[in-house]
């Protein structure tokens, strides 16, 4: 096998296990938290500001908590794949194609920034 | 029932590489009366469940093309986080009566198109990338992968970048101002434009929008409209039909998932447009 398929074929299983153990943790969470709140009393819809206070809250057992915490995994399941790409990229010197995968987690960066930031 | 509503969804997106947002918003909106703005995050949400789910299967079959898929996402990020921060700003009526009447062409196209040109095993895309040390930008972007359905192996060198980076920057936009994932004009455009064969222009496109929707679903996010119950409940659906969708996709043929994705265009084109005439946007 050519060795940019060998590589191509490497970096494929690096973002398959990224991908596969954002969607497994965060569906997990969300599983977990839902089953949770059944059984709990409703908590009022807020933005999610202080993001220690919500961790704090998720690890003590409240569902609605770690359903949110579920939510900002898979949120955050994209971001971990653009950086183990521009990682692997930058591994194997591929200069250019990893130019452009720090430029999309630039970019998600910002988005992070302005929306919760 | 929403559950199943994601799920369906799921099953869809991972067919045709759209995220199902298409779908989803409709069904929750007129099936579940979410008012819209809820309805747009979770389908956001969503796109970001599918995209992960069968993308992490296709790129471990080679089916999605990464380098071109990240090429393609510096322009629909950027599309995205700007449709995000107008989405408040700007008349969705107009915006999806120009969303349609740009679907209407593409089905026909996409109904009446013939499979694009791909070239033999170990031709010179192929091997221009491997051993020439400064390759063109095309070769570093060639494919190839396994189809189990033509029971062979399928190479392709991408045309057209240019094209498809603007198409992908409004596919972007309109992700963040309607909560789709873009599918609809990322597969088609990779098709239709650059030349890339239907499975492998899907595939890419589900690997390409979990990012696209990721750009805005953090400014939806933040502003508190992605309601976690709702959401949770719809994704957890999307990501069981997406794994059953995923297993359907190795047995269909390209020319059949061209043929239902024209279908699909239609449909949303039509709907669009009664929502633009009606004045619902």
């Amino acid at each position: 096998m050519p060795h940019d398929e060998l590589l191509e074929a490497r970096l494929g299983r690096a973002v398959h296990r990224c991908l596969l153990s954002g969607v497994l943790a965060s569906a997990t969470l969300m599983l977990l938290g839902l089953f949770l709140a059944l059984g709990q009393q409703p908590v009022e819809q807020e933005p999610v500001t202080d993001w220690p206070r919500l961790f704090a809250r998720a690890l003590a057992g409240e569902g609605r908590a770690l359903v949110d915490v579920g939510l900002i995994v898979l949120m955050f399941t994209p971001v971990v794949r653009v950086i183990v790409l521009a990682v692997g990229w930058l591994a194997a010197r591929q200069w250019w194609l990893a130019a452009v995968s720090l430029t999309v987690a630039a970019l998600l960066g910002v988005s992070v920034a302005i929306g919760v930031g | 029932m929403l559950i199943a509503a994601g799920a369906g969804t799921g099953v869809l997106g991972a067919l045709l590489g759209t995220g199902g947002g298409v779908f989803l918003i409709p069904i929750l909106v007129l099936g579940f009366d979410v008012p819209m703005h809820y309805a747009v995050a979770t389908s956001i949400v969503s796109v970001i469940a599918t995209s992960s789910a069968v993308a992490s299967a296709n790129v471990e079959h080679g089916v999605a093309n990464m380098p071109l898929g990240m090429t393609l996402e510096i322009a629909t990020s950027l599309g995205a986080i700007a449709g995000g921060l107008t989405a408040a700003y700007i008349s969705p009526a107009a915006l999806e009566g120009l969303f349609a009447a740009t679907l209407l062409p593409m089905a026909m196209m996409m109904w009446r198109r013939r499979p694009p040109r791909s070239t033999a095993l170990d031709t010179a895309p192929a091997a221009e990338s491997s051993n020439s040390k400064w390759p063109s930008v095309a070769s570093r972007l060639s494919g190839r992968y396994h189809d189990p359905a033509r029971r062979t192996d399928v190479v392709y060198q991408p045309r057209r970048l240019w094209a498809g980076m603007l198409i992908a920057l409004v596919a972007g936009n309109l992700s963040g101002l309607l909560g789709i994932g873009g599918g609809v004009f990322k597969v088609p455009a990779l098709h239709l434009v650059c030349n890339v064969p239907m499975k492998a222009a899907a595939a890419t496109s589900n690997f390409m929008i979990g990012v696209t929707a990721t750009a805005s679903a953090f400014l939806y996010f933040g502003r508190g409209e992605v309601r976690p119950a709702l959401t949770a409940s719809v994704v957890l659906g999307v990501l069981a039909g997406s794994a059953a969708g995923y297993s359907l996709n190795r047995y269909v043929g390209g020319a059949f998932l061209r043929r239902l994705f024209a279908v699909l265009l239609l449909g949303v084109a039509v709907q669009m447009l009664v929502r633009t005439f009606a004045g619902e946007g």
